[in-house]
Order: C-alpha cells, then structure tokens, then sequence
C-alpha cells in the first residue's frame, strides 16, 4: 500500500484535523481516528450490519422476549481461516477492539467471510452487527454495540458517516 | 373434507424466522431465555413453548461458496402417525378432520410414550409433562384461515392449500424431490428438495420403530382384552424402552 498515506486523504474528518499534528478543533473526536488505518495493532477489515430480528440499534426490539430469544447476543462473524490463526471455536467470547473502543462479541465461525488477496497479502474481513447495547437486557447479557468501535469520518463521496468499513483486532475474551 | 397440507420450499425461505414468532404469538407462547452458540439458529431445539423452528445448515460448495439453507421444521401431521400409534390416552392426540394431528392436555397422561413412536422427534412436553406440538393451527384451519406460520411467510416458503393441490404445485421446475408425498401413509407437511433429504437435515426413509408398531398392532388390543391397566402400561413402557429402569429411562434423556 501507499506507505506515505496512512488513511484515505479523501475522507472527511469532521473535527477538522488536516495533519498528523493537529489537535481536533472542536469536540467530537478523536485524534486516533486519524492514524488507525495504517496501524500494525488493528489488522484487521470490519464492517458493521443489523440483523433483521432487531430494529436499528435494539432500544426497541430488545424490549420484546420474542425477539431476544432469536437474537440474544451480539456476535462477530469471522472467517474459518482468521479463526485458526487466532485459536477461535465457534462460539467463543472474542474481544473486537479499534483506536475508539473495545467489545466482546460471540464469535460466529463461518464461509460467509473469505480472506481477501490483495496486493499479494491475505487481508481479513470481520462483520458485527450494531443491534445490541444499552439498557436491554438488564443483565447486560447482550453486549454491546459496535457502534463503540466506529470512526468520526466521512465518506470520501457522501460525507455520510463511514461506519462501514474500519480497522481493528481480535482476540480471544 | 379435503386433507390439508403444508409445502416448505426451503429455496424459497430468507431466515427471518417470522414463522416461528407468529406460532408463537397465535399460539401465546412466552420466550425461553437463550444464548449465542455460534449460529443464528436459535432456540437450538423445539421445546414445549416452540412448536416450529428453522434449521440452519451451511453448505459450502465449489458452484455456491456461501450456499445456507434455511429448513422449516415441525410436526409431519403423518397419516401414520407413530405418535398416535402408541398413546395410551384415548383422545390426548386425534386427527383433525383436515387432517391434522392435534393434542388435548386434559386427556394426556404424561407418560411421553409419543416421543418414543415419533420418527421426526417431535413431542416434547410442558411442565406439568403435557404434550406440546404443532396442530397445524387446527383452531385457525376449522375456520377456514391458514396456519398462523403460513399466513406469515412473506416468501411462500411455507404454503398452505388441499394436500392435492400442494402436490402438483410442488412439481415445479428444479424440485424434483418432494419429500412426504407417500412416506409414513403420506405427511401432511410435504418439502419440495432440490438435493437428498439428508443435506436438509430429514430421514430419506423416515419409519416408526418396529416395537411400537408391534405394540399397536398385536399388544395393544391384547393388553386391553387381558390385562389390567398397570401391567398394560409396563408392557408398554418395556415394548417403548426396552428393560430400562426409570431411572436410567430419565437420565438418558
Ligand atoms: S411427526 Fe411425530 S408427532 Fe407429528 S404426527 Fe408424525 S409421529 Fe406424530
Ligand atoms: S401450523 Fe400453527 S401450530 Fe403448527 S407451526 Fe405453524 S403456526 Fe405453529
Ligand atoms: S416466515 Fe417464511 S421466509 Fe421467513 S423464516 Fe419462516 S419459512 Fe422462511
């Protein structure tokens, strides 16, 4: 990759820092969003989706028994590949943490996430759903949302928070 | 009456599990309290308060990397039902004139032989040791709706018609495997397959246990004729068991 550009220089950083030196200028970020990408401690690709058992982030849907009992906990999907690298059984507790934050998650080993070959290296993808967190249910059962781990940044195109796509690591709870 | 039926295509089912939430809200089953296994599939089992569950089977293939199938299972409502072959409670379990294989708990007596004649293991029981299943919405069908989980299936993976009716649906192209049609005298909850039943996680030759058809057949009239309610209900339990002690009976399972 481009060793001199440690994050897309397109994006929108909507605190306003320009350089690698700068101090956000007004609150709601955080400077490490600016140099995670390119971090040796955060290897790994993630995204984030819902499940269509809860309604955005959960503060309604996981109020209903009905529906926690289809989807009590928040989970990660990861790939059997990264799973041996890293000694993860399916169902294990793993910690997914960024620059931002950190959550445990259960982790769903699966072959609906492939190792990527790009630019002769193997690139990770992991993906968590943001449905689970605050309040519901009270015995904090759930987890968290991983919400926790996304970046303040903007799409380079449409400025709509680019929540999708981040850096982090796994390991095992 | 016609005999109605079920027809699952599991091709057809995207997981949104909107069957089993409205079984369970016609039917005003509460929720069990579960956890994250590792899969979707959740609860892991039919239970007493879960009368229709879907199975999740991921089946990695060199054409289809990330083929997952979603298989709708509960009760066969079986022509031959092992289930009604061996109950020992006139009335606990009787067939609907739809066709359906329904339960009454007053009449049931709890003695869970219906699990042990049931070839898809399907009973399970409440906590005063009821029988719990699916009855095919036998209040909703009487009236002429469908099943509550039929009714719900925004795809059609679950459909609900006159068994004839559903048979000839089924032959569509690329089902060719209908599974139920002429199995057990015929199901009345019938699969259209596009690969063996086993990848979908069915018995290809689905049969009730040799003993219990013995016992209906030779023992149960017998045992009624001759012999007094309690030796009729060991020689049951022994046909249903073999020569288990209880105890062992309930530590097995
Ligand atoms: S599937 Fe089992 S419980 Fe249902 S009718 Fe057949 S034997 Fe009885
Ligand atoms: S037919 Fe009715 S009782 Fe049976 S699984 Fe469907 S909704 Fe539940
Ligand atoms: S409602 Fe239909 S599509 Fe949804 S999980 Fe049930 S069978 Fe599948």
């Amino acid at each position: 990759m481009n060793k001199k550009h440690r994050i897309n220089p397109t994006i929108k950083l909507f605190y306003g820092v320009e350089g690698p030196n700068d101090k956000p200028k007004k609150g709601g970020g955080l400077p490490e969003d600016v140099f995670v990408s390119g971090d040796a401690k955060f290897p790994y690709v993630a995204t984030t989706y819902r499940v269509s058992e809860h309604w955005q982030t959960g503060v309604l849907t996981r109020h209903l028994p009905w529906m926690q009992e289809l989807m009590p906990q928040q989970f990660v999907e990861i790939s059997k590949e990264l799973a041996a690298e890293k000694g993860v059984k399916n169902g294990d507790k793993i910690n997914v943490s960024s620059a931002r934050g950190k959550v445990w998650a259960i982790a769903m080993v699966t072959d609906r996430f492939k190792p990527f070959k790009i630019m002769n290296s193997t690139v990770h993808q992991v993906g968590l759903p943001w449905c689970f967190g605050w309040q519901y249910p009270e015995d904090g059962s759930g987890g968290d949302s991983s919400n926790l781990l996304t970046p303040t940044i903007g799409d380079a195109n449409t400025m709509i928070p680019e929540t999708k796509a981040f850096m982090v690591n796994v390991e095992k709870a | 009456m016609t005999r109605k039926a079920l027809l699952i295509s599991p091709e057809a089912c995207i997981g949104c599990r909107g069957c089993q939430i409205a079984c369970k809200e016609w039917n005003q089953l509460p929720a069990t309290k579960t956890i994250n296994k590792g899969t979707v599939e959740n609860p892991p089992d039919l239970n007493a308060n879960l009368y229709n569950k879907i199975r999740y089977v991921e089946l990695p293939s060199e054409a289809n990397m990330v083929r997952w199938l979603f298989v709708s299972q509960r009760c066969m409502h079986c022509e031959d039902a092992g289930c009604m072959k061996i109950c020992p409670a006139p009335g606990a379990l009787y067939k609907t004139k739809e066709g359906a294989v329904a339960f009454n708990k007053d009449k049931c007596i709890g003695c869970k032989l219906c699990a042990a004649g049931c070839p898809f293991n399907v009973p399970r029981f409440d906590e005063k040791d009821k029988i719990s299943k699916c009855h095919l919405c036998s209040d909703r069908i009487t009236e002429g709706l469908s099943p509550a989980c039929a009714k719900t299936c925004p795809t059609g993976a679950i459909q609900y018609g006159d068994r004839d009716g559903i048979i000839s649906d089924s032959k569509k192209p690329g089902y060719e495997k209908l599974y139920g049609q002429a199995d057990l005298g015929g199901l009345g909850v019938l699969y259209a397959f596009k690969d063996a039943p086993k990848l979908y996680g069915l018995d290809e030759k689905p049969a009730i246990p040799e003993s219990i058809v013995f016992w209906h057949n030779v023992l149960k009239p017998l045992a009624y004729i001759g012999l007094g309610g309690a030796v009729a209900a060991s020689l049951l339990h022994y046909v249903a068991f073999g020569p288990k002690k209880d105890e062992e009976v309930k530590k097995d399972e």
